[in-house]
């Protein structure tokens, strides 16, 4: 199962898993632009569900149904997220009530619904965190805030399953160009973009990046991985 | 809503001094990238008018911005 699967990393990665001869469940907002992401597939098994996770009664009501037919599940990449650049004197409680139902809530909501569907075999889960996590930048509180109780959560999640045999890692990417960031502050001003890219010896990621490190953590070459965090970053945080 | 702008200005960049509709952007120490996200984003608030970076780049003054707004109110 991918979620976030109509654009960026998690449409990547749905074409990575894709790639690897995965059967494929991707939810996203939009049916159109998961239909868009179905296109690039080569197999003709997978399933689409357009939902919104941050609305927690269409969840609770629609996903066991879509799931009825599906035996079990080996892994899920959970990639939907929003961003937010925002100076922290604006700050609003309710900004941040927002951030925290999109970001940490719909991603611990979604996991629950999901473990009984799991593989008795083994099964992995991955969250798409983000270097924010761990590192800070200016206007970045609330977004960081965010990820950061997705990096903590998934490692307590890690110890309390992992005697059900499910492994649970994050991956912790720093700025990815996809469509999330493609209007953020530092990619709209010149002299800030030059600025930011600068910080990235490797600079700014692909989805692809991000993409093939949810494969090698969904497959069992990460068999003896859990509670980990990659970071996935061009070298942004290791100055 | 001059008034409005000149206190939405002054919270953005942080400004306890008299602030006039004619002074220049570049004159106040805190006008940097945070000032203007800040700036950009209490318009949105408070207008609901959304402004991109490019369109800051041509108002050297606070009446510039002032114009651009009516222009995109109307």
């Amino acid at each position: 199962m991918v979620t976030g699967a109509s654009s960026g990393i998690g449409e990547a990665t749905a074409i990575a898993c894709d790639e690897q001869g995965a059967t494929l469940l991707l939810l996203g907002r939009n049916e159109e632009r998961l239909n868009h992401t179905l296109s690039k597939l080569s197999s003709r098994n997978h399933k689409i569900l357009a939902i919104d996770l941050a609305e927690f009664e269409v969840v609770t009501a629609q996903l066991p149904v879509f799931l009825q037919d599906v035996p079990h599940l080996d892994g899920m990449v959970h990639a939907a997220g929003i961003t937010s650049t925002y100076p922290f004197k604006l700050f609003k409680t309710e900004q941040l009530d927002n951030i925290l139902k999109v970001n940490v809530q719909a991603a611990f909501y979604l996991t629950k619904l999901v473990l009984t569907k799991l593989n008795k075999e083994g099964s992995s889960l991955v969250f798409i965190s983000s270097i924010m996590a761990s590192v800070g930048e200016k206007a970045k509180t609330m977004y960081a805030m965010s990820k950061g109780a997705v990096s903590a959560g998934a490692k307590s999640l890690a110890i309390e399953y992992a005697s059900r045999k499910v492994r649970v890692n994050t991956i912790a990417p720093g700025i990815v160009n996809t469509p999330m960031t493609a209007n953020a502050t530092y990619k709209t001003n010149e002299n800030l973009l030059a600025e930011t890219l600068a910080k990235y010896p490797l600079g700014f990621g692909e989805p692809e990046d991000v993409a093939h490190a949810c494969v090698f953590l969904l497959s069992d070459a990460s068999k003896w991985m859990t509670g980990t965090e990659i970071t996935l970053d061009g070298g942004y945080s290791a100055k | 809503m001059k008034e409005q702008l000149i206190n939405i200005v002054k919270e953005a960049l942080d400004l306890d001094q008299d602030v006039m509709i004619t002074d220049h952007f570049e004159s106040f120490d805190t006008w940097d990238s945070l000032g203007k996200l800040s700036l950009i984003a209490l318009i949105d608030e408070h207008f609901e008018l959304q402004l991109s970076d490019e369109e800051f780049k041509s108002f050297e003054t606070i009446e510039d911005l002032y114009n651009a707004l009516l222009a995109k109110k109307a």
